[in-house]
């Protein structure tokens, strides 16, 4: 998509010469006149539309190609999908100022601001989203991860709730509370979020990992058994990076733990296999490694969130986990 | 994360034509879109990191094979290290302190070092790469239409960046000399990218700023003086130096062979 073009010159340093004579004096009404006209024939042959605001000091031009013009909201959302957040904001933010109550763009700009640590303002834009449509289950999802981003749990609980009982198929509620509960040492509870998380959303990478992660907290040893089939099965999915190295860790822990616990003088074939397949993915990413290495960073932000392309019934269906 | 074919095949004529493999790295605390380590000493591969959070990767990969490329279509005595002196460095340095603005600011003396310091390192960045760069991007959009839209939405993002430069404030803090080179290159490289496009727009700023003629004469030596060939990338560095009045800023240090 052709993107806008914006920049500001500084009056003195317009070529004066490319104006009409008589509108030559800087900083006269025929000086900014002169200008703006400049401009606007200027990219008049690539359509689009251009705003020019020319002050005493500076001349301020922005050209917004048709695309764009015809649906900036559309271009807005492009941005959030490609993870341009910062570009998007001061976007949404024009849009907020026109529409104040748009609950499409409180949403968006919420989750931008949250991704981006503004949690004050996402807190306050998400806010005000559920005041005007408390039915916005996915907005009340990222009310409750901007809370918890904030180190406000117990409000985070509090809206995600909210958010559960509204939509109990309601995955990404589902899989967000579950993570808080966690994070707060209510594991049974978290349990019971995850597992169903992990049945509305099979295929979903941090549904599968979260679930994994908080059977093994448990320390039960079925369940160890469970989370290490569950942490194999976010390897498979792959779909994050970060989530499936972690997955890789969380595996090589359990076997080690395995190990330990062995008998003397005997080997546990379940940790044994472990280390085979370890070996085989090692030799797999050996492979692989030659021509893309990919960094994982040391370790995972402490809430994740992903968008998805925008729908007719929503924009972005919060897919909000904390990880531990 | 997968890369198309047109990259891969890129990556493939690497190595054949190098007889080195390449290791790709996604960084995302790399401060530009992607860099390229070329094999040598106790590195036996072509390193490329780029910085995956930027949209493009594959052309940000492609690109920076071009520069392997065209390093290697040289013979290996005739491969030379582009290296900025101490005496471009120096008159930056003093450049700067002599603006009226940064006195005004009152920094402290190391301060103003450092600043002049990255102003001079860009530009020599800018310099050793923006003109070979422009031979690559021809490349790139004629035998790989792939990329084509990746390569045009990454070059219009760099067009934004750039034309930032001509704000109000950008001139009253930096070296005049650095300021002008780094300007007419930006027009030469928003010239380039009109041409490519069809259209006339990223060149309109900075005409307006009154830089074009020293950015159409970038671009007349890249299109119709120097050869296009890499044999003669040294020469057409050479001679956007010379247009930007910037010679004695650099030195070109040939490659030890160690392989």
């Amino acid at each position: 998509m052709q993107k806008p073009l914006e920049f500001t010159l500084s009056v003195k340093d317009f070529l004066t010469f490319l104006l009409p004579e008589e509108a030559s004096q800087v900083g006269t009404e025929k000086f900014k006149q002169a200008v703006v006209k400049f401009y606007a024939e200027q990219f008049a042959a690539v359509g689009g539309a251009t705003i020019v605001a020319v002050d005493d000091a500076n001349i301020s031009v922005q050209w917004i190609p048709d695309e764009v013009a015809k649906n900036p909201f559309g271009y807005a959302l492009d941005l959030l999908n490609h993870g341009e957040l910062s570009e998007a904001v001061p976007l949404l933010e024009s849009f907020l100022a026109a529409a104040p109550d748009d609950v499409d763009t409180l949403y968006n700009l919420g989750m931008a601001q949250s991704d981006l640590g503004s949690l004050n303002n996402a807190i306050r834009h998400l806010s005000k989203l559920v005041e005007l449509q408390p039915q916005h289950v996915n907005g009340l999802v990222a009310l409750g991860v901007a809370y918890q981003r904030s180190e406000d749990s117990e409000k985070a609980v509090e809206v995600l709730e909210k958010a559960v009982k509204l939509d109990a198929q309601n995955g990404f509620a589902h899989r967000n509370l579950g993570a808080v509960l966690g994070k707060l040492d209510r594991n049974d509870e978290a349990e019971v979020h995850l597992r169903a998380a992990y049945q509305i959303m099979p295929q979903d990478q941090p549904s599968v990992y979260g679930l994994a992660q908080c059977l093994d907290r448990s320390g039960d040893e079925d369940k160890l058994a469970e989370a290490d089939e569950l942490y194999l099965d976010a390897i498979r999915l792959d779909q994050l990076p970060q989530v499936t190295e972690l997955a890789r860790q969380a595996r090589s822990r359990l076997a080690q733990q395995s190990f330990s616990s062995a008998t003397p003088g005997g080997i546990r074939m379940d940790a044994m296999m472990y280390c085979l397949a370890a070996l085989e993915t090692f030799s797999e990413r050996k492979c692989e490694e030659r021509r893309m290495r990919l960094g994982y960073s040391e370790g995972m932000d402490s809430i994740q969130m992903t968008r998805r392309a925008n729908t007719s019934s929503e924009l972005y269906p919060a897919s909000i986990l904390a990880f531990n | 994360m997968a890369l198309v074919s047109a990259t891969q095949e890129i990556l493939k004529l690497v190595e054949q034509e190098t007889g080195t493999p390449v290791e790709v790295l996604a960084d995302p605390s790399i401060g530009v879109l992607a860099k390229v380590r070329m094999a040598r000493g106790k590195a036996p591969a072509h390193l490329i990191t780029y910085n995956p959070t930027k949209r493009g990767a594959d052309y940000n990969i492609a690109y920076e094979c071009g520069f392997i490329l065209r390093l290697y279509e040289n013979p290996p005595e005739a491969r030379f290290e582009f290296a900025g002196s101490e005496s471009g460095r120096k008159s930056v340095r003093r450049a700067l302190f002599e603006k009226k603005q940064i006195k005004r600011m009152g920094l402290p003396e190391t301060a103003v070092r450092e600043l002049a310091d990255k102003m001079f390192d860009g530009l020599m960045t800018q310099l050793r790469s923006l003109p070979i760069g422009l031979r690559i991007d021809k490349w790139l959009w004629d035998a790989h239409p792939d990329l084509r839209e990746m390569q045009k939405e990454s070059i219009m993002r760099q067009q934004q960046d750039n034309v930032q430069t001509l704000g109000p404030q950008i001139s009253e803090i930096t070296a005049s000399s650095v300021f002008f080179a780094n300007v007419s290159m930006n027009l030469a490289f928003a010239i380039f990218f009109d041409r490519l496009i069809g259209r006339d727009l990223y060149a309109v700023p900075y005409r307006s700023a009154g830089f074009e003629y020293v950015g159409e004469r970038l671009l007349e030596i890249i299109e119709d003086e120097i050869p296009s060939d890499a044999q003669h990338d040294v020469a057409l560095i050479d001679a956007w130096a010379d247009e930007l009045k910037i010679s004695d800023w650099y030195q070109w240090i040939p490659i030890k062979q160690d392989r």
